[in-house]
């Protein structure tokens, strides 16, 4: 099998007939071969994800292992994942449903990762405050219909001007919706043009090709 | 100068449908932005939070470092990065701290992590480009990011950088499907609004 074959034809056949499957099983009755095949398809993504995570978690194991023997910067939280890392997977090979296990997770693994989402709060709040800042007229446009809008949801909103009410749901039912509709209308047909060039070879650098640029004559 | 460039791709489980077009998107522009920085040898940096993506993500990058013969400046281990979901975001906030990023792309399917992520870029003065087509965060990216591209333009953005003919040409075919559909729309619009109904057409089993 020649490099070329292995490297580009094949990855890309590959995606074109098994994309063709699975499209034309939604739009038209197939026979029951066809989507037999599609519901094995659909089992091995499974697979194959599952598959990649355990690759994933491989390679940051090698990572933070590498970077505790080297005595590298942070090494000593290389040794704490690495640690964490033996003893859940040791408990979760057990059994995923051991009293031990599950105390990990909802004694350690959820309380930290609320914590970690919580940290974010002060971020969104200095976030909003940097984008709601009147730098140019598009910028203002956006402040002054998210004012509105958010003083429409607030009960104090209605309370101090109650014409807000009425201005907000205008807002969110015509210029926001129109806006959104043709912006879905405009990403769905992107979505098609993407899978056109994808089926027809023409464009495959999300597999790792990259051929040398034609140049326009 | 030194500071390194971060490519971030949002939500990237490509089992989920709505997930995986604007993540393939990504994957296409990624391939140019890696190779563009090996060959002006800018640090580049991607963190994942999903094991498929990331060994896609790997390959393409590492093609990128190869065909810029460059393979030495690719770190398996720390070029491409497999962050655990949870994990990744103050893993990602804190290095972006510690190492100044200097230019940061939002690409592919972004929700809440756009707002956390794009503000600290912004405090480290990094320049940012963001795209993506959900829909909700499409206007917080225009509005934060110096450079942004929109729905759709996401899509294009991999075959416009690419400077391929053939490429560049299937845009050119691309819009004119979409006048076909402005054409489409409109003419609904008007048979709807005259009370003409052409739901048998759909009727027939086909």
């Amino acid at each position: 099998m020649s490099n070329r074959l292995a490297k580009i034809s094949l990855p890309i056949w590959l995606t074109t007939i098994f994309g063709i499957l699975m499209i034309i099983e939604f739009f038209f009755s197939m026979p029951k071969i066809v989507t037999d095949t599609n519901t094995l398809l659909r089992s091995w993504v499974t697979i194959v994800s599952a598959a990649a995570l355990i690759l994933g978690t491989l390679i940051l194991t090698i990572a933070h292992v590498k970077r505790a023997y080297e005595r590298k910067t942070g090494w000593y939280y290389s040794l704490i994942y690495i640690g964490s890392f033996v003893v859940a997977g040791a408990l979760g090979l057990i059994s995923v449903r051991e009293t031990n296990f599950m105390w990990i997770f909802n004694n350690m693994t959820s309380p930290i990762g609320a914590a970690l989402y919580s940290l974010t709060a002060f971020t969104i709040t200095s976030a909003a405050f940097r984008v709601f800042r009147a730098r140019n007229w598009k910028a203002t446009v956006m402040l002054v219909t998210g004012f509105i809008v958010l003083m429409m949801l607030l009960p104090v909103g209605a309370a101090i001007f109650p014409p807000i009410v009425p201005i907000g749901e205008w807002i969110r039912s015509f210029p926001s919706s129109a806006g959104f509709r043709g912006m879905i209308i405009g990403i769905s047909l992107g979505t098609i043009g993407l899978g056109v060039r994808i089926f027809l070879g023409r464009q495959k650098e999300h597999l790792g090709i990259r051929e040398e640029k034609k140049e326009a004559s | 100068m030194g500071r390194p460039v971060w490519y971030l791709f949002g939500s990237t489980d490509l089992t989920t449908p709505s997930i995986l077009a604007p993540t393939i998107a990504a994957f296409q522009t990624l391939s140019y932005t890696a190779r563009v920085a090996a060959r002006l040898g800018a640090k580049f940096f991607v963190p994942l939070n999903q094991g498929l993506a990331y060994t896609m993500a790997s390959d393409i990058v590492r093609e990128a470092y190869l065909a810029e013969n460059k393979l030495e400046d690719f770190d398996p281990l720390k070029t491409v990065m497999y962050l655990p979901a949870g994990a990744d975001r103050m893993y990602i906030i804190n290095h972006m701290w510690e190492e100044q990023v200097a230019g940061a792309f939002f690409l592919g399917s972004w929700y809440h992590e756009a707002v956390i992520y794009t503000e600290n870029a912004a405090r480290e003065g990094a320049v940012m480009l963001g795209g993506t087509d959900t829909t909700h965060n499409i206007p917080f990216l225009v509005a934060i990011c110096d450079y942004s591209v929109i729905g759709e333009e996401l899509y294009a953005l991999g075959a416009y950088v690419s400077q391929d003919v053939l490429q560049s040409s299937s845009l050119a075919g691309q819009d004119v499907g979409k006048y076909f559909a402005i054409i489409a729309i409109l003419t609904g619009a008007v048979l709807v609004t005259a009370g003409i109904s052409l739901s048998w057409l759909f009727a027939l089993g086909w």
